[in-house]
């Protein structure tokens, strides 16, 4: 299932091979040449479903980080530290800068296939279309093969916590990494064995 | 009778609600307002900052039936929070409606009819 994890985003072009994250700017880009883009606000949440998301769809090769910077968050020095470096055993993105850099929603594996499947274009501060429609140009024409098969994503219930006294409905139940929110349960099973 | 009459004021501190935090937006596609509730995960002690486990996740189209299905799962423990969840909801449910942007803790922008 392609970007399995929810938020405010615009899907483009399935075949595409560019993710954009425009941090704090409101961009907008052609949806034929590009897979996936929006904002992303913070170093960890945020960071956690843009990885999800680009794991799901292999044939996202690119990257390009732009647009204003998220203040105190530090939201793109943060994802290019994690591009950079990984995360350390406690889940905190090594040379980050953000205010709470840490990895807790995703396992590691999703993020060593992220540093992976992705090359990373730094264009952070950009915001100017005209520029960036030219370098969206520019990765389309060096086309790369698509990272093999989406990332296999493995389900397992999670204990409820106290304050969990009932998970029922619309619930993400889940110990590694999400798959869809959204489904039931038995629709999560069988998504696995599709 | 003597009723005390108060000056509503904003509190100076935003406290914290153990429970866990919300994010909340507008799924333009399919039409609906998306909850996520996480749990507090505290990285550091001392500034006490942390970041979420995601928990649950509630769709819906009015506030008025998410907040209720918050309520009934026991998301939120304190009152201003629940204050707090409601008034968003709504600005999002007004959103959705009106095809307006809503960004979370912003101000809805309003296009007047000319």
């Amino acid at each position: 299932m392609l970007y399995p994890w929810r938020g405010e985003f615009t899907v483009g072009s399935i075949d595409s091979q560019i993710a954009i994250d425009t941090l704090s700017s409101k961009l907008d880009f052609p949806p034929e040449s590009v897979a996936i883009w929006g904002q992303h606000k913070t170093e960890n949440l945020g960071i956690e479903k843009i990885v999800a998301n680009v794991v799901s769809n292999p044939n996202i090769r690119y990257l390009l980080l732009c647009g204003q910077e998220v203040r105190g968050h530090r939201s793109g020095q943060s994802l290019k530290s994690l591009h950079a470096n990984g995360i350390d055993p406690e889940g905190r993105i090594i040379g980050a800068t953000g205010a709470v850099p840490y990895i807790e929603n995703i396992p590691p594996e999703a993020v060593a296939r992220f540093r992976e499947q992705v090359e990373l274009i730094d264009m952070i501060g950009q915001t100017d279309e005209a520029t960036l429609q030219k370098k969206i140009a520019e990765l389309s024409s060096v086309r790369k093969e698509p990272f093999g098969e989406p990332m296999v994503m493995e389900f397992a219930e999670r204990e409820k916590s106290v304050q969990m006294k009932s998970l029922s409905g619309k619930v993400s139940l889940h110990k590694d990494l999400l798959v869809d929110p959204y489904l039931e349960i038995g629709d999560m099973k069988m998504e696995a064995q599709t | 009778m003597k009723v005390e009459v108060l000056e509503a004021t904003k509190s100076k501190k935003m406290v914290k609600d153990p429970s866990g935090f919300f994010t909340i937006f507008v799924d333009k596609e399919r039409k609906e307002i998306v909850v996520e509730f996480y749990e507090q995960v505290i990285k550091d002690k001392a500034k006490k900052t942390g970041t979420g486990k995601l928990g649950m996740v509630v769709c819906g189209t009015t506030a008025e039936a998410i907040c209720h299905t918050i309520a009934r799962e026991d998301l939120v423990s304190r009152f201003d929070h629940a204050a707090y969840l409601g008034r968003e909801l709504q600005k999002a449910e007004i959103a959705l409606r009106y095809k307006l942007e809503y960004t979370q803790d912003e101000e809805i922008i309003f296009k007047l009819k000319k």
